[in-house]
């Protein structure tokens, strides 16, 4: 006789156990009724309530923490009701027009007299500093390893990374890229500073910096977003908010309004992070600039160029008719399931082999890319899977010999686990972008 | 193209949250006893649901996910109240004997989270993603804190 699964002997348990329950009679209007006359005693918070009261909470916290430091607004949610900005100008050091970069901070002189002289060198120690502790959310822990170098022209260059972050969910892990250029001083040498990073796809739009005022919105994305402001010369702490969830009955992430009043440094750093997910951004602005876009989309725009002509304005038929909630499972010899979000705007591709599996979750601007995989490693590198999401223009998925044809707007392959390039190619091969595994 | 989903939205009137009441109460009650192990409070935890969901119904587009997260909310609550009464100081205590067995021993020495969790799969049989929905985590944390959860009962349960 078969002994029972741990699984299966959950499930009985569950059943035994939810069979005990015995309920007196009510119908919802009695509850109502009783519920006026005052006989209903809640022993629990609204899921709203509660989390609206956390959030206000947390938006406390953080206000008393930095003294008189303003508090960046939000937006869109009951629950974010905008904290008073306050003047943050005392904290502002004499303006120095002259900061370059996000690290290292100060004009030309200073960035060279810091002797990073390569993309990487500068990358690393930029990383480093970002996952120190003083600069983590509290409770987590990071490490970033950076990987390919970039050239971008002469004087730019990008530098990807891997960031892996630890925290009470566990570890999570995300790919990143740090942009950095060359700068001069008045002598003539040389170094290298870093002016923008971030992890897929923590974006900023229409960031503007103009008399002292900071306004911009941050896409939040699901989970809390920690935004700080800081002087690009000193590193001073001008603003900081964290603790920004979406409720769970929230059709979408509510964006965060980013408007901080009364600065006066020349140059600012926009700075998130957002948890559990590991995702990490930042952004310099200088005064008078105005329509920025930061974060992951421009970086990754001068890192994947030839993403840049992929396969936009074609549509994902099949998954765009799901509706909400729904799965649906290609009959393969693998499992792989696929499932449109909750919010309607990104699909999710889950997928297993072995008893291992993974998910990621992509918008349609990413998926009109052509390249919105995950890859899976299960049996000590000797296969992958890789699972993809393609829109409807792409025909083809190959490498060498070996033509995948996407099936409602899927595919997969199961592979030996070395490197590989796939080819994703529309019908007549004028539109093709290569997806690099391994 | 095979569905997979098990358990599919209902679809609910907008004027019928009584009969709502009627089919969902007790699966939602039932949810709430198998994490809180308290028929009054479950009870309580789901009629709670019912009245916050009452007043926000207009805003409410799935009711049914919006219950689901209510009542793990309240379970949630009810587990924190609970744990701040037994911190309180008690002048006499009263032993009592109960009739436990491994599994509820074992499921007793885990975290809320991974009860719930693990509840959501095994008892309501949701996906990763409709555990994610309702706990408005990703559903790489729903899969992590799954294997954690097991990986802590079977240590604790010899198989």
């Amino acid at each position: 006789m078969n002994t029972p699964t741990l699984e299966d002997q959950l499930r009985s348990h569950y059943v035994s156990k939810a069979d005990e329950l015995r309920l007196p009679p009510l119908e919802f209007e009695e509850l109502l009724a009783d519920s006026d006359r005052g006989v209903v005693v809640s022993i629990t918070s609204s899921p709203r309530g509660h989390r609206g009261s956390w959030w206000v909470a947390a938006a406390a916290v953080a206000a008393v923490a930095v003294g008189g430091l303003a508090v960046i607004q939000g937006r869109d949610t009951p629950s974010n009701t905008p904290a008073a900005t306050q003047p943050s100008e005392q904290l502002s050091p004499p303006a120095t027009a002259s900061t370059i970069g996000l690290f290292p901070a100060g004009d030309a002189a200073a960035v060279v007299a810091q002797a990073y002289q390569t993309p990487a060198s500068v990358a690393t120690a930029y990383l480093a500093d970002r996952t120190s502790g003083a600069n983590l959310p509290t409770g987590y822990t990071a490490t970033a390893t950076t990987g390919e170098v970039v050239t971008v022209d002469e004087s730019r260059a990008l530098v990807k990374f891997f960031l892996e972050v630890d925290g009470d969910e566990g570890t999570d892990s995300s790919d990143g890229i740090v942009q950095v250029e060359q700068v001069r001083d008045a002598t003539g040498s040389t170094g290298w500073v870093v002016t923008a990073a971030s992890v897929v796809t923590m974006e900023i739009k229409d960031l503007s910096y103009i008399d002292g005022h900071l306004l911009g919105n941050f896409a939040s994305g699901w989970g809390t977003t920690q935004l700080t402001v800081l002087d690009a010369a000193t590193g001073a702490v001008l603003a900081t908010r964290s603790g920004t969830p979406a409720p769970p009955d929230a059709e979408t992430p509510p964006d965060q309004l980013i408007d901080v009043a009364d600065l006066a440094a020349p140059s600012v750093v926009v700075r998130a992070w957002r948890t559990p997910t590991a995702t990490f951004s930042e952004t310099l602005i200088s005064a008078g600039q105005q329509s920025v876009v930061g974060g992951w989309t421009p970086l990754a725009a001068l890192a994947y160029p030839e993403q840049q002509a992929s396969f936009a304005g074609s549509p994902v038929s099949a998954l765009d008719s799901l509706a909400m909630g729904e799965t649906f499972k290609a009959n393969t010899p693998v499992d792989v399931t696929v499932e449109a979000s909750k919010a309607g705007e990104k699909f999710c591709i889950s997928a297993s082999i072995a008893e291992v599996s993974g998910s990621g979750c992509f918008d349609l601007e990413m998926i009109a890319l052509g390249t919105a995989a995950i890859s899976l490693d299960p049996d000590a590198s000797e296969r992958v899977l890789v699972a993809g999401i393609v829109p409807d223009a792409v025909i083809s998925i190959s490498e060498g010999s070996t033509i995948i044809q996407p099936t409602q707007n899927l595919w997969f392959m199961v592979t030996d686990a070395q490197p590989h390039s796939f080819n994703i190619a529309n019908a007549d091969g004028t539109k093709a972008v290569k997806l690099a595994i391994g | 193209m095979p569905k997979l989903s098990e358990d599919p939205p209902q679809p609910v009137a907008a004027d019928d949250i009584a009969g709502l009441f009627r089919a969902r109460r007790e699966p939602m009650a039932r949810l709430a006893y198998v994490l809180t192990g308290n028929s009054q409070a479950s009870d309580e935890i789901v009629q709670d649901a019912f009245l916050k969901m009452h007043g926000n119904w207009e805003r409410i587009a799935n009711p049914v996910g919006y219950l689901r997260t209510a009542v793990i909310n309240g379970c949630h609550s009810y587990h924190r109240h609970v744990a701040v009464e037994r911190r309180a100081p008690v002048a006499r205590q009263r032993v009592a004997i109960s009739v436990t067995d491994e599994i509820s021993d074992a499921l007793a020495k885990l975290t809320y989270d991974h009860r719930a969790v693990l509840a959501l799969r095994y008892f309501c049989d949701l996906n990763d993603f409709e555990i994610a929905d309702i706990l408005n985590i990703r559903p790489g944390t729903v899969r992590s804190r799954i294997h954690r959860a097991l990986a802590q009962l079977r240590k604790e349960i010899p198989q």
